[in-house]
């Protein structure tokens, strides 16, 4: 097996595209888009604190379930895709089944991003926000 | 530092995928409005959308996958009434997945909807 050790790659024609050859060998795709270009790992209760994260420049506590995470690299628009889950909740109905959801009542921004989570919806009961232990979002899309 | 500069890598045999050494890309992302005329907001190798009833979606790729094994990551937006409740998702082939949004048992169209696949492309 070769192997290249470098510390960096940039695409030759156009810097911020690498081209990698799927597993079947049928396509290639382009690298930079398949990465995800923030996430983080935080607890959200008490003082909340990431346990991990990438592309992470500080995390606000904005209220019950509520969030605003800020980029050290921006995005080169709003529209990144976001997703995410939460767990660790010790609600007697709903057991540890979290959600969380981008909040878009709140625009998402190029270099920050609102998240709330929260508890899901049981047959008696609406979801409502909550804060949650583990608490978990990731996006993905064109970095400026 | 050093700097490698190449537009296409590929495994020393010429065909083969490189390894990404403790890392992997996601194969597909996607998140799209699940109202109305639905469409996407934005993705990677995703081609098409479908709606197939209140709540329901069927997401597809362009660039298939090799198998029907991939990992489907799904998420919502909130929900006005109800605070966003759960997605779920299932394969349907190698180049489709199905989406769906709950609210209080049952199926909700909702604003934001947004997914990731990961595994190995055809």
């Amino acid at each position: 097996m070769s192997e290249i050790i470098t510390d960096k790659l940039t695409g030759k024609t156009s810097a911020g595209d690498v081209d990698v050859t799927s597993e079947g060998g049928a396509v290639t795709m382009q690298l930079q888009q398949g990465l995800a270009k923030a996430w983080v790992n935080f607890n959200g209760t008490g003082t909340i604190a990431a346990r991990d994260s990438l592309n992470l420049a500080s995390l606000s506590d904005m209220g019950t379930g509520d969030y605003n995470l800020s980029f050290s690299n921006s995005f080169s628009a709003a529209t990144y895709m976001v997703s995410g889950s939460a767990s660790g909740n010790a609600d007697s109905i709903r057991g540890y089944t979290g959600f969380m959801a981008a909040d878009h009542s709140n625009a998402p921004a190029t270099g920050s991003l609102r998240v709330k989570f929260g508890l899901g919806s049981t047959g008696s009961a609406n979801g409502q926000l909550y804060d949650s232990v583990y608490s978990m979002a990731g996006t993905h899309g064109d970095l400026a | 530092m050093s700097t490698l500069k190449a537009d296409t890598i590929v495994a020393s045999d010429g065909t083969s995928p490189v390894t990404l050494t403790k890392q992997s890309a996601a194969k597909a992302w996607n998140s799209f409005n699940g109202t109305g005329t639905i469409a996407f907001i934005n993705s990677f190798n995703g081609s098409s959308l479908v709606d197939s009833g209140t709540g329901e979606y069927d997401v597809n790729i362009t660039n298939a996958m090799d198998s029907i094994n991939y990992s489907i990551l799904a998420s919502n937006g909130l929900h006005t009434a109800h605070n966003a409740a759960n997605t779920n998702c299932f394969q349907n082939t190698s180049s489709q997945y199905s989406t769906v949004h709950w609210e209080n048992n049952g199926r909700q169209d909702i604003t934001y909807m947004s997914g990731q696949i990961h595994g190995d492309l055809a």
